[in-house]
């Protein structure tokens, strides 16, 4: 019972340090004030080198808004929320964003299980959140209000492989008919099996081999065998980077040489695939968000460069692209009030270019939040002209390959794996 | 308990205790436009609470548990699937959810228990990892996306509210509740067993204990725990998947008690108390600035703790100064005031 008291003054204390930690009490708007957007990524632990990337094109897209003038003459803020990845700190990070910092806006997150949480406690607060970079589907079902997807989600992705492979195969005039998966046990690989069941026969093709492996697995011969043995004429795929480096070296030590592989991007559009698989992953195809290559984007691409040093990547194109739809939705509200804000959201129609500002950049022309339906299940506030592009590995280098009218590159095919 | 024995001293301590029960019981009151700050109260009772339930095992009975995020995982899981799939009452799921949890427990380990030594430390881990390999890969259970519970208007007795105050005060009594089951347990013929059998199996057996029944029983007492907490933060958050039960979550609910003080019932409150808050504090000011940093600190202080007070912090103020002071000249406690 004693130790009780040492209770209370931890309580005490600890009580004291919370307060002083934050009381950060919004001031009267008088016209100038900045708007407060919070940017929540994992910005430390494992997750760190993608949060790095999205903060990138966000500080990008803020510094061009507020060099022009800001949203009707108030400069946009950002304030960092560090998810280390963890639903907890998640949901704690966004209810400090919002109650103490006092943010009019929420752009994120990366993982979806923390972007569904973070959305319910912006639907509490009604707080729009925009998210640019989680693509699993489900997070649009729940018909919260205010929360809306810019990105494609897994089954447009999973759509836009297979229309890829209808596409290549017409103009070859070969048609792709036996399909080979090959994804891991987690959520996302999970999303690509169950997408690919959906499109595969929409498409006119078969899935011969369905081959899941547990992430972080220190052997793939024997489903690299299982694929060979299937002779599909494409394989999707979709691993972390790990795996993804392993699965190629265990297809090159096996000989074996799938015409065409193209991967949900994930660890095969990671930075450091291609060092690690030098020459052998020559021909491995993959979706992007977008690449330096594609006929969009070039100028802020290279402005970009000189500021960071490196290209833009998908991710760092998708963020700053959300930052100038959250602009948009703040000018056209005129206010920073909640709801006025998601309503301005649900009505905005981007058709090429942002009122003045740069064009979309991605390889979509059109953003508009609506309700779609995916095999049957209704989505809501969902970009319904999302897409991705497809690049494959040339001379150890992404080239955007498709959609066609965007990319300068010709597919290697079959591929060349040297 | 007479009334008579109750001394200037105990009076005292009485009145400082209540008043703390009225600080806690009054702060959604003071704080009911800092849902934040309330979010981290909720925090610490639940991460508290699961460190109560370690340390049953951990400090009490000397079995080295790396394992409890995944009774804490099954618990939320189990607790959802009544709720989603069967339509259950939430609270009614969180009390199956406990007894399915603490059966399965006890059954599972009741052969790990023949084993001394650390063995059941390993165990545990391997325990954890089935289990969240078995979830991932179940469909029923939604596989590696895991489970949402539905939204829908507040009530309680769907265990759904919009505000953080019901929260809190279902937290603040499930952390009251079970501290004072620790304390009951610690006192009673049951807590002087797991203690013997902590210091020396061989004389527990000889003076006629029987250490397997009597860690089994603690064992399934502590996932009981686990699991409740692990419906309430299904019923919190509205949202689990299997990364719940990730072998180093449990890591997280070790540190309060270790910090605290593992040896005293009180040592896992007060470590989750500091230690959230510091990791909250943290954050909130040095996150932002230097990403990673405030996990830095976070590893110096547990480092500082555990290298100049490895008794934790309640070994180190029960014999300080500190608490001399309060005793003597803040509650004025007298020579006759010797607790037993």
């Amino acid at each position: 019972m004693r130790k009780l008291l040492s209770i209370a003054l931890v309580a005490i204390i600890a009580s004291a340090m919370v307060f002083a930690g934050g009381s950060a009490e919004s001031k009267a708007e008088d016209g100038t004030e900045p708007i407060k957007i919070g940017a929540m990524y994992a910005l430390s632990g494992t997750n760190a080198a993608i949060g790095t990337n999205i903060m990138r094109g966000v500080d990008f897209a803020v510094e061009m808004i507020n060099e022009q003038g800001g949203v009707n003459g108030r400069p946009i803020e950002i304030v960092r929320g560090d998810t280390q990845g963890d639903p907890k700190v998640g949901r704690s990070v966004a209810e400090r964003l919002i109650t103490q910092d006092g943010v009019h806006a929420i752009l994120g997150c990366h993982q979806s299980t923390i972007t569904q949480i973070v959305a319910q406690v912006c639907e509490q607060y009604q707080i729009p959140e925009l998210t640019a970079i989680s693509t699993v589907d489900n997070l649009s079902t729940f018909g919260f209000k205010y929360f809306f997807r810019m990105c494609p989600m897994n089954s447009i992705y999973v759509e836009n492989q297979f229309m890829y492979l209808e596409d290549l195969g017409n103009e070859r005039g070969t048609p792709i008919k036996r399909i080979a998966i090959f994804a891991d046990n987690s959520n996302i690989g999970q999303e690509l099996i169950r997408c690919a069941h959906i499109f595969a026969p929409k498409y006119g093709m078969e899935i011969v081999a369905e081959v899941q492996y547990s992430s972080g697995a220190t052997d793939l011969t024997s489903e690299v065998l299982s694929i060979k043995a299937a002779n599909p004429d494409a394989v999707l795929c979709e691993s972390y980077i790990n795996d993804a480096i392993l699965f190629t070296k265990t297809l090159a030590e096996q000989g074996y040489q799938p015409p065409i592989v193209v991967a949900k991007a994930n660890g095969f559009a990671d930075p450091s695939y291609i060092p690690a698989t030098p020459g052998i992953s020559n021909g491995i195809a993959s979706v992007v968000e977008w690449n330096p290559d594609l006929t969009k984007g070039q100028e802020i691409n290279a402005a970009f460069k000189e500021k960071y040093g490196v290209d833009m990547n998908g991710h760092s194109a998708e963020s700053f692209t959300a930052i100038w739809i959250l602009k948009t939705a703040f000018e056209q509200a005129g206010t920073t009030d909640g709801p006025a804000v998601r309503d301005a959201l649900a009505a905005m129609d981007i058709q090429g270019s942002f009122p003045n500002g740069p064009e979309i950049i991605l390889p979509y022309d059109r953003i508009k939040f609506g309700d779609m339906e995916v095999d049957g299940t209704s989505h809501s506030q969902n970009n319904l002209y999302a897409s991705v592009a497809i690049a494959q590995i040339q001379n150890g280098e992404y080239k955007t390959v498709w959609p066609f009218e965007v990319s300068s590159t010709e597919v290697q095919y079959p591929a060349e794996y040297k | 308990m007479k009334v008579s024995k109750l001394t200037p001293y105990k009076i005292r301590k009485r009145i400082a205790i209540a008043l703390l029960l009225v600080l806690l019981i009054a702060l959604p009151l003071m704080l009911s436009n800092k849902p934040y700050i309330m979010n981290v109260f909720i925090l610490i009772f639940y991460t508290s609470t699961m460190s109560m339930a370690w340390n049953l095992l951990g400090g009490m009975t000397g079995q080295n548990s790396l394992g409890h995020a995944a009774y804490m995982g099954l618990g939320a899981y189990v607790a959802a699937l009544f709720v989603t799939k069967a339509g259950m009452n939430p609270w009614l799921s969180m009390l199956l959810s406990m007894l399915i949890v603490g059966g399965l427990a006890g059954v599972i380990f009741y052969p790990c228990f023949l084993l001394k030594g650390p063995y059941f430390t390993l165990v545990s881990i391997a325990f954890g990892e089935t289990i969240r390999q078995f979830v991932i890969n179940w469909d029923f259970a939604g596989k590696a996306t895991g489970i949402s519970l539905p939204f829908g208007a507040e009530s309680f007795a769907e265990f759904r509210f919009m505000g953080k105050a019901p929260y809190y005060y279902i937290g603040l009594a499930m952390i009251i509740g079970v501290y004072l089951v620790m304390r009951k347990i610690s006192r009673s013929k049951f807590g002087f067993a797991l203690r013997t059998i902590r210091e020396d199996e061989d004389v527990a057996s000889a003076i006629g204990i029987k250490p397997m029944r009597y860690k089994v029983y603690a064992l399934i007492v502590s996932s009981m725990i686990a699991a409740m907490v692990g419906s309430f933060y299904a019923y919190y958050n509205r949202y689990i998947d299997p990364d719940l039960m990730l072998q180093s979550y449990s890591v997280e609910f070790v540190l309060p008690a270790i910090v605290g003080g593992a040896a005293f019932v009180e040592g896992p409150l007060v470590g989750g108390a500091i230690l959230i808050t510091l990791s909250e504090f943290l954050r909130n000011e040095f996150g932002a600035i230097l990403p990673g940093i405030n996990l830095i600190l976070y590893a110096v202080v547990l480092l500082v703790v555990i290298r100049f007070r490895p008794v934790g912090l309640l070994g180190w103020f029960s014999t300080s100064k500190l608490k001399n002071f309060l005793e003597t000249k803040v509650l004025k406690k007298s020579e006759a005031d010797e607790e037993i």
